[in-house]
């Protein structure tokens, strides 16, 4: 019964597959005039471009993925995890061999704007261009000229670490069909143009929605969820809802919060860590002000979250035993108020990274402690002792059940289980 | 404007059992606790109130006082490292017979820390704790596990010293958990997001510091075993090209300017754990690498009884790494130069 019925699911991918082929694979792969290449490749020599390039690259933060840990900047290597198997980071250098030396602006547009690889090839999603899509062509000529001028590094590319089906491209398809609809970003003609940047930014190519939305069993984001929050597959830390307004993950953030965590990361309503602490030090913090200021007025501009009927609210067991470890071990930094010292330590009452639904980032940054991110602007942050090692699961649970708990924070209260199975240290 | 507490009791740090670590020097951990704490008044007012067991808890760092006996000094103090040595002449001891007196003294302590505190908040802005701008206070990521000055852990012998050893090696080893040619997933983690400016002060702070060394528990071996140990580090063993610990550690193996490593004062696990991570390639540099060459013309019995005579050895009392200078014997040809131009 069970064997039919995977059989039937079988059938039913492969007649999408099959229909979908003619529609999705037709070659809709963008060329140019031949007058247009000509001033594509003229213009690729510009300094101006070059630099206005190499800024955008660090916007999009291509060298996170496209690096290895101990590797040379954009030569790749760096194995993605998603849930179908591992996706290696390719070498975007101009090497002619095994980097993109032999590649086109056209075959570049190609793969930024309709995710298809210079033989026409699906690219896995992976690669974000669900959100690159929107980058305009100017601005990717001049991410083009930027990598173009890059040193060549030969480095071939690792194989993939996917499986049947996931190793046959052509699966994309259907995937493609109900996920990526390829445009550039349309300014909105209602709003301002501080607003409109912050969007296009944040929609495109700062791809902010790759982590912050939660993804579906295939691994896509649906329509209408936008910003609104997810656990990161396969890195397993929460990432927030982006909204400022009433139940939204960064409620009552005001602008200059959102600017001063881009840009030091560190803010007087919480702190960058985990995956966002290295896209902070990475990418946003070499983001100029003007940037910064338009992403933050777009995120102020996101509307109000849903709230949840509010679930009786259930307090744990273990909240005195909570109490007296936080009273030990945290309040020093954190205060027995939990409202931190701002600047220095963050606070943990009213922080939603603390009462985020799956109560991961505070399991977590109990148990691997670590330092807010160096930045120019926070060039010798302070920091937090990891706790694993002194901690078991019984007293992570009831400590993190506290701070989930107390002030004006009404989270659910987190399990010894949830922390054994977060008790591993994310590193490459 | 900081205003401190210091209290000194008879304390017993907490050692796993049967390890046969012996307790640190009285007393002497809980001042520094007192010193260094920004914020002491929650502690301070959560345990005095009993006076009988008391735990000063300070950023994860665990320091369990058994019956409060001493009160040290009230009101402001010097930073620590001028208050540790002269604290002896600041105590006021108390008598153990006169209790009440006693539990008098501290009730007015804590009446005075209140009024300090309250006039140390009002001198500031706000009511926020006043943080200490300290690279101490800074690396509580790093002190929480190997001590305050870097001195090791009291409750595992797997967590290494780390203070005085050269800057230029802690430097290199902390790119190296950064870059994963040194593999230890916390370590790894911790400082992923640093810069190499801040590493280097990271590293600088941790070389700088002095203080004593501890006994550490050694494992039972055979006499034989430590002789053989011993012919290892001074002689080393030409008949498998294994050369002696002296001729690249330095004489009193406390390690040689800017990039070498001490080796006294670790604990056998620590030094029989990284012997092998050189042999498994947890522990790498870039190309053909000395200690790697090393470790692996060892046999495993060889790496024991190195690791049991060095843990086993009284350190010398100048612990300070050898001038650069010191280094009179060329290192072997096969040992190559790494990035930073340190012997690997």
């Amino acid at each position: 019964m069970k064997l039919w019925r995977r059989g039937w699911w079988l059938l039913v991918l492969l007649a999408i597959v099959v229909l979908g082929w003619r529609y999705v694979g037709r070659d809709d792969r963008q060329a140019s005039s031949p007058v247009q290449r000509e001033a594509d490749v003229a213009a690729l020599q510009d300094p101006a471009l070059i630099a206005r390039g190499e800024y955008l690259a660090t916007v999009g933060d291509c060298a996170a993925c496209h690096t290895a840990r101990d590797g040379q900047r954009y030569a790749g290597g760096r194995s993605l995890g998603t849930p179908f198997g591992d996706v290696p980071a390719p070498n975007i250098t101009p090497d002619p061999e095994t980097g993109i030396g032999q590649w086109s602006f056209d075959d570049f547009w190609n793969a930024l704007h309709q995710g298809k690889g210079r033989q026409g090839e699906l690219l896995y999603p992976v690669f974000s261009y669900t959100s690159f899509t929107k980058v305009s062509r100017d601005d990717a000529l001049a991410i083009f000229a930027y990598l173009k001028s890059l040193p060549p590094v030969q480095r071939p590319d690792t194989a993939l670490g996917l499986e049947f089906p996931y190793n046959v491209r052509s699966s994309l398809v259907a995937w493609r069909a109900l996920y990526f609809k390829p445009g550039e970003y349309r300014p909105d003609p209602a709003k301002s143009e501080q607003w409109n940047r912050g969007a296009y930014l944040v929609q495109g190519l700062g791809h902010c929605n790759e982590c912050h939305t939660t993804r579906d069993a295939l691994g896509g984001i649906e329509q209408g969820r936008h910003l609104t929050g997810g656990q990161i597959p396969q890195l397993d830390w929460y990432a927030p809802d982006l909204s400022t307004q009433p139940g939204g993950g960064l409620d009552g953030w005001r602008t200059q919060d959102i600017v001063d965590l881009l840009k030091t990361g560190q803010s007087t309503r919480g702190s960058a860590f985990g995956p966002m602490a290295d896209v902070v030090r990475k990418s946003t913090q070499h983001m100029t002000d003007a940037d910064l200021q338009a992403v933050a007025s777009y995120l102020q501009s996101l509307p109000p979250r849903a709230q949840p009927a509010p679930a009786p609210f259930k307090q744990a067991a273990s909240h005195e035993q909570g109490g007296k470890l936080y009273a030990q071990r945290c309040a020093d930094c954190h205060g027995a108020d939990g409202r931190g010292v701002a600047g220095v330590y963050p606070p943990l009452n009213g922080n939603t990274s603390v009462t985020e639904p799956t109560g991961i980032n505070a399991i977590r940054s109990v148990l691997l402690g670590g330092f807010a991110p160096a930045t120019a602007g926070n060039p010798k942050p302070y920091s937090m002792p990891p706790f694993a090692q002194q901690l078991n699961d019984e007293d992570v649970a009831a400590v993190v059940s506290y701070i989930r708990q107390s002030w004006s924070n009404r989270a659910s209260a987190a399990t010894p289980e949830n922390v054994g199975r977060f008790r591993n240290t994310p590193v490459d | 404007m900081v205003v401190v507490v210091v209290v000194v009791a008879k304390e017993r740090l907490m050692s796993p059992a049967g390890n046969g670590a012996r307790p640190a020097e009285t007393g002497a951990k809980c001042v520094r606790a007192g010193v260094e704490s920004g914020n002491m008044r929650s502690t301070l007012e959560g345990r005095l109130r009993c006076g009988q067991q008391i735990h000063l808890q300070l950023f994860g760092w665990r320091v369990r006082i058994v019956k409060l006996r001493q009160v040290v000094a009230i009101g402001h103090l010097p930073p620590v490292d001028a208050v540790r040595p002269a604290y002896n002449s600041r105590m006021i001891r108390l008598d153990s017979l006169r209790q009440r007196l006693r539990r008098h003294v501290l009730r007015v302590a804590l009446v005075l820390f209140a009024f300090g505190a309250c006039g140390a908040a009002a001198a500031q802005t706000g009511a926020a704790p006043a943080v200490p701008d300290t690279m101490q206070q800074r690396v509580a990521a790093c002190t929480s596990c190997h001590g305050v000055h870097g001195e090791g852990s009291p409750d595992s012998v797997a967590i290494p010293r780390l203070a005085g050893k050269p800057a230029g090696y802690l430097v290199q080893q902390l790119e190296y958990f950064q870059t994963g040619q040194r593999r230890h997933a916390p370590m790894e983690y911790v400082v992923r997001q640093l810069s190499p400016a801040y590493l280097r002060d990271i590293a600088d702070y941790f070389a700088q510091q002095d203080v004593s060394y501890r006994k550490l528990p050694v494992p039972a071996v055979s006499a034989e075993t430590l002789r053989r140990g011993e012919q290892l580090v001074m002689r080393g063993d030409s008949t498998r090209g294994v050369p002696s610990c002296v001729s690249c550690h330095g004489g009193k193996l406390t390690g040689v300017e800017p990039m070498m490593p001490g080796l006294m004062g670790l604990s056998y696990d620590y030094l029989n754990t990284q012997l092998v991570s050189w042999r498994t390639r947890q522990r790498a540099a870039e190309g053909p690498y000395c200690m790697g060459v090393v470790a692996n013309r060892m046999r495993e019995s060889d790496i024991a009884a190195v690791s049991a005579w060095l843990a086993s050895h009284e350190p010398p009392a100048d612990m300070r790494p050898e001038p650069a200078s010191a280094q009179t014997e060329p290192l072997p040809g096969w040992c190559v130069m790494g990035k930073s131009g340190a012997a690997q």
